[in-house]
Order: C-alpha cells, then structure tokens, then sequence
C-alpha cells in the first residue's frame, strides 16, 4: 500500500470529494463529517494563494458578474472579516469558481446552477429586488435562515433545495478558506516542517487546530 | 550514475536487472557491490533524487483546487483513480494512464503501478514487517499452497542486512509471530493510543506497537531524519524515507558498475537451447520503438509481481512455449494481494487538553493474533490491522451549526479525538487465481496485454467476520464512544500488494523458483519481486522483497565469481 493508506479509507475519509454535492445533515452524519469520522483530513488544498486569486485579478468561468457579486455576499456571511480576513479576502470565490469549472462534472455543475438560480430566484421574491442589491442585514438573515433550516432538521418536512445549496456553498467556502495561506496560516496552525512528531503535548502548545 | 540510451548502447554486461522499484533497486545494489557491471532496465522516464520531485515542496495554497485533477484528466485514470488516493494534482506523475496501459478484468483487479525510474519505491507506504517462522510454514501445516523452499532462519539475516541500510524505526516486542527488526527508535503514539495499547493489553493480552516503517528517525548515510511532513508521495527531499532512488540506486552508482536505461520495455528475454539458460533480453525503446537485444550472464526480473508473470508469459520458444520457466503452468497463476478496506472506529471522551505536534506518516500496528498460539479460528491465516488516532479537525465546521465568526472559532479549536484501525488479511494462494496474456489484444508498443482473473474466496470471507468485528470490540473496550464498523470489499489489488505469479517452491513441477529464486530450469534468471511469493503472509511485503532480492543477489554473483553459470 502507499502512502496515506489509511487516510484514504472509512475511518479517515471526509467525503470521497469535498466538491461533491452534499446537502444535509444526515449526509453529513453518513459521511463521518459529524460523529467521530473525521481526523487525519486528507491533505485538502486550494490554489489560493497571493493576489493571483483575488476577484480583481481573476477571470470567472463559470459566474457573471452579478452571481460573482451574489457569491462575495454569500460566502462572507458564512467566513466574514473578523481579526482575520473573510472569504472574499482570501480568494474564495474564484476557489468555487475553479472547483466547478475545473474539477466537476459537467452535470455537477449544471446542477450547482441550478440551485444557485433557485436561490437567486427566491431572494428576489423575498426582498422584491436581486440579491446582491438588498440590505445587507436582510441578505445575511436570509442566508442564516436557510443555514439554520439545513443543520437544525425541523417536525415537518420542508423543502431543503434552498437550504441544501446554502449547505453546498458552506462546504465549498470552508474548504476553499482552510487551504489557503490566510486560512491555514491566521486562523489554524500550519508547519510545513514539523520536525520529529510527538504524540501528545499540551493543547497550548499547538493553540490552534493543526491545518494539515 | 551512467545513464545509457543517449549514446551509443554498450550491450553487454555481467548482469541485467529489469526494473528499479523496491525490489530491483537493491538487486543493483547487491550486484554491483559484488563486482559486476550491471545494467538496469526501466521502463518509464528518469527520476534523478530531489530533482525530479516538482511537487515537494508545494504548501496547500500553491496546488489547483483541493489537489483535485481537472475532472477531463479522470478518463485516463479510470482504475488507478480507484484507491481514492493515488491520482491527485500532486502526485498523478507517478502512476500510469490506464488509457495508455490497457488490461482486461474478468473479475476487477485494481493494478496500481507507476513506470518511472525508482517505481512504487516512491510512492510506496513504508509499512516494514518481516515474515515470521509460522508464515514460511504456514502451507506446509495447513496444505494450501505449495510448501516455501526457505524457512525464517534463511531470510533473518537478510533482513537485517537491509534493514540496516534502508533505515526503518520501530518498537522491538518480542513476538514470534511478528520478529523485531533491526530498528531506529520509534516514532511516537498519541495519548489515545497509549491508553488504546494499554486497554488490549489488560483486556485482550494483545499487542499494539509504534509504527515500523522505512522513515528515518535519525539521521542515516547522510539522509535526513523524517521531518513529519507526510508528503511522502511526492518524494523526500531530505531522503527521509526509503525509495530506490534516495538509498540502493546511489549506493549502486556509487561502486562506478551501474547503467540505467530508462524507456527500455522488456519485450521477452530470449532463451539459448545449446547452453539451456538466457542469452538476451529483448526491449523495445519507448521513445523510438526500436528494438535492441542487451546480454548478460545473469538476468534478474524485478518488474512487479504482474509484469514479471507477463514477460516469463511473452518469453515463447520451442523449449517454453507456454513461456519462459513454465513447465509447471504456474507463471501468472497464484496472483495474491492483502484483502483490507475493513474495520472501525470510534471517538474518545477526554484529553481535550491534549493535542500531536507534526504529520505521523504511519499509523499503529496490532500483530496478527488470530490462529496464533491456542487461538483457533474457523478460518486459517489471519491478520494485522493499522490504526491511527487525531482529533477532528477544520472540517468539522462544515457540518456545526454555527456560520460567520462562530464557524471560524469552532474551525480553530480541534474536535474530539478519534481513534481507528483497518485490517490486512492473508489471501490464500489459488491456482485459479491468475492472470494471462490476449495476444490479440496488443497495447502501443505491440505488446501483448494482461487478463486479471482473480477474486477473493471463502477463506477471506470468513475472516473478514473478525477482521471488523474484532476492531470494533478493541474500540470498544477501550470506551469509545460512537464506535462504527465498515467492510468495504473492494477487489483484490487495491491492497497494492499484488504478488504471487512465479512462486518459489521445492518441487519444478509445481512452482516456477527454487529456493535462491533462480527459475528451476533456467539458472540464469533470478525473479525477486512480489512474483516470487509462496504466500502472502497478512504482513506489507517490500521489507521480504528487499531481503529476499538481496540474498537472491549476494547467491547470484557468487556463481558468476565462481564461474558457475
């Protein structure tokens, strides 16, 4: 067997790819993201890196420029600037753009439209004007009312196409804000060289989740 | 190191030795070291130490998109995709195109391979463990198989000579079942699994030890020590784990004897009626499709357990016309693999105030147990599992109910630890387990292709009812919480252990090599890679690889000095 073995299977695996649709919670469950599956997370990376992926420097495939603008929105809600940079900052709408451009299927992508418009669709009707061009408080509502709709299961069934793209975009925000310098370096710990491993140390030692 | 094939081609030599990966490297290294000239035939391009390693040293930020390939890429890699781990952004130069190296599945068999000089030493997963006494006897007692023609006390010291010299950390144990090598000091357990260790001692009188695996925990022959990084695959800059081209191919360049030629594919080694032995190795160049006969006193297959069957399968003539040392009809037959993809995990409550410094590139290891000793099994053989412990990490924000500040605050603090294991089990040797030729079906250079005809049977089952039933229970005892079981079959190759296809044995009539791994009936020709296995014990097999190429070698060069063959 070769290297990382182990970490390719069950009880490493996160989800066979973090581009893949997974919408719900049970998903989530299922694939081990929630209880006791993950650790060891495959060295999950992203392009992201200096000004190459920045909206201003990049050019979109997949996005017009109001999706692009409906994106940042999005995104940012999910990883806003705090004492560290947001999504946006980082470079994670051009990830997403890449992700799906580059690395999905044709069907996943069309998919991803798909709901993207729904969603687009629904704002509209909810606040009367597009997305991107409400109130920003009202925008960032909207998103947690979907978010809270997809990790928090409600009694009766409801229709989750709205809260599984939102569920979409957040697996595909984190990833692509983890794996970049910002996110791996500012937020959690990185070592490119770690020097000899050491199986247990005071938590403070580290202070910050491990990025790789 | 002389690398032939730009100018003009010396062609002969005093020992040619197909192929560079794990096992070919150090029959170089032998031979050499003994005084002979010897040439290297690989395949694949040129893979020069440290240079050749593009990706080595990229930081996550600086690969396209998740390491992912770009998804038209995936049509070529259509079965070597299927591990789920082999073919990313950062290491797809390792492994081949299936759509330029065809084979044929009538049961799926997942061969996993990359052509390149150094081979899967590169890519390899480092796990070392020796074979013990009751694995070369283990046919003989319960009579599947042919009988090993050596026995532990052959090989021991084989072991250490390349143990020595490759470098592998490790806990000595003492067990019988699973014989200590020589180690550099291990690398560490996590607390998890120290109280995991603890727990299966007590509870079960079973052993869980620190990894053995061919990475450097010191300092060795000027290679660096591991720096944890567990970028492995994508070769070692410091030198830190073994790989032919950091240790045995330097060593063998190092006596001023060794030529590889890289882009040379073995078409068929070409057998001498009048002398009985092989006179000539046919290639076919992979740049220019010319074909050139090189010649030696000695050749050595070292091309993997499958490519080695298919040249013995390719090497016709009226002498073998089934091919080349197959009087027994046992070329490309007992194919063997681990049979793994099987066990469970679980979290533990507790040292949240504890955490691992560095990137542990291995895993624990629980020697066999079962069918050892008392232990009485409705199966025979057994198996070993490896495990590994870690806190739940960044991802988990995705799945937490929290967006906006609170994600990155959850996304900053570890989640509870986990612990898991996954079993490799013994694969009994089965004559219809077998790969041949289609003649008919040619690949790019002519070349007749492989058809894999090999599935897992009753044996396997029924210990894989252990094999995950077991872990569980260990997890369990040791008061895990949310302990999940999973048995994922998969096919047989997944393991990357292929192995089996000319084995060793005492009779010519049922095995292809005798006990120096030389072919029965051809003396000059000696087969020391994964082919050469009489069983597939449930121990990673390229540390016997290793040991069995170099006493094959140090026999070999012996006769040639004596003037013997």
């Amino acid at each position: 067997m070769m290297e990382n073995e182990l970490k390719s299977f069950d009880f490493f695996e996160v989800t066979s790819s973090d581009t893949e649709l997974i919408t719900r919670r049970e998903a989530l469950r299922r694939s081990g993201l929630l209880a006791g599956g993950v650790f060891f997370a495959p060295a999950i990376v992203g392009f992201l890196k200096g000004c190459k992926a920045t909206t201003r420097d990049y050019d979109y495939i997949v996005f017009n420029s109001d999706q692009v603008d409906a994106l940042r929105i999005i995104v940012d809600a999910i990883v806003p600037e705090t004492d560290t940079p947001s999504a946006t900052q980082v470079g994670v709408p051009a990830f997403i753009d890449q992700v799906l451009s580059r690395n999905s299927s044709k069907q996943t992508r069309e998919e991803f439209m798909v709901q993207f418009d729904a969603f687009l669709e629904d704002a509209k009707g909810e606040f009367g004007k597009s997305f991107h061009e409400a109130d920003s408080q009202r925008q960032l509502e909207y998103i947690s009312k979907l978010h809270a709709q997809a990790v928090e299961p409600a009694e009766d069934p409801v229709d989750r196409t709205l809260s599984g793209f939102i569920m979409w975009m957040k697996q595909l925000t984190v990833v692509g804000y983890f794996t970049s310098e910002p996110g791996a370096t500012q937020v959690l710990r990185y070592a490119a060289m770690p020097g000899p491993y050491k199986g247990c140390v005071p938590f403070e030692e580290v202070g910050r989740t491990w990025a790789t | 190191m002389y690398i032939n094939g730009l100018a003009k081609d010396d062609l002969t030599y005093d020992a040619i030795v197909v192929g560079s990966g794990i096992s070919g490297g150090w029959s170089a290294k032998e031979l050499t070291e003994n005084g002979l000239n010897t040439l290297v035939l690989e395949r694949g391009r040129n893979v020069e130490h440290i240079k050749d390693y593009p990706t080595s040293m990229l930081d996550p930020w600086e690969l396209p998109a998740n390491d992912d390939i770009p998804h038209p890429d995936r049509q070529h890699y259509e079965k070597q995709l299927r591990t789920g781990y082999t073919i990313k952004e950062s290491t797809k130069h390792w492994w081949v195109k299936d759509t330029d190296q065809p084979y044929e599945e009538i049961e799926r068999f997942d061969w996993i391979r990359g052509y390149h000089v150094g081979g899967r030493s590169i890519m390899w997963g480092r796990f070392s463990l020796r074979l013990s006494q009751m694995d070369f006897e283990a046919n003989a007692v319960d009579g599947y198989g042919v009988d090993w023609p050596i026995r532990y006390e052959d090989i021991e010291p084989w072991y250490t000579h390349v143990e020595k010299f490759a470098g592998i950390s490790g806990k000595s144990e003492g067990l019988s079942q699973l014989p200590d090598s020589h180690f550099l000091p291990p690398m560490e357990l996590s607390c998890v699994e120290l109280e995991l260790q603890k727990s299966m001692k007590q509870k079960f009188g079973r052993v869980l030890t620190n990894p053995r695996m061919a990475n450097l925990t010191q300092p060795l022959n000027g290679r660096g020590q591991c720096m944890t990084r567990n970028l492995c695959m994508r070769g070692c800059p410091l030198g830190a784990y073994f790989s032919s081209n950091a240790v045995t191919l330097p060593a063998a360049a190092a006596t001023g004897r060794l030529t590889i030629r890289p882009h040379s594919i073995v078409h068929s080694l070409e057998y001498n009626e009048s002398t009985g032995k092989v006179s000539g190795v046919h290639i076919i160049d992979e740049l220019t499709g010319e074909m050139k006969t090189f010649h030696s006193k000695i050749v050595f297959l070292n091309a993997s357990a499958i490519a080695s069957a298919m040249i013995l399968l390719n090497s016709r003539s009226n002498r073998f016309p089934n091919g080349l040392g197959n009087d027994s009809d046992q070329v490309g037959r007992n194919v063997m693999d681990h049979h793994l993809q099987i066990g469970a995990n679980g979290t533990i409550e507790g040292f949240e105030d504890q955490y691992d410094w560095g990137r542990r590139p291995q895993g624990f290891y629980i020697p066999r147990y079962r069918n050892v000793g008392k232990d009485k099994r409705e199966y025979v053989r057994g198996f070993g599992y490896q495990g590994g412990s870690g806190r739940q990490g960044w991802h988990r924000a995705i799945a937490e109910a929290a967006i906006g500040s609170d994600l990155k605050q959850i996304a900053a603090t570890p989640g509870p630890w986990s612990v898991g294991m996954m079993a490799f089990g013994e694969m009994l040797p089965h004559e219809d387990n077998r790969i041949f030729l289609n003649f008919e079906k040619l690949d790019k250079w002519g070349l007749p292709t492989a058809v894999f005809d090999v599935k897992f049977r009753d044996n396997e089952y029924k210990m894989r009812v252990d094999m995950m039933n077991d872990a569980a229970e260990m997890i369990e005892a040791m008061g895990a919480k949310n302990v999940s079981m999973y048995d994922n079959k998969g096919a047989p190759g997944l393991g990357i252990h292929e192995m089996g296809t000319a084995r060793m044995g005492r009779d010519p009539k049922t095995s292809v090599l005798n006990k120096w791994n030389q072919i029965h009936n051809v003396p000059n020709v000696f087969i020391t890679d994964g082919a050469c296995m009489t069983s597939s014990a449930c121990q990673n097999p390229s540390l016997t690889y290793m040991a069995l190429s170099a006493r094959a070698a140090n026999y070999a060069a012996d006769l040639v000095k004596k003037g013997d063959i």
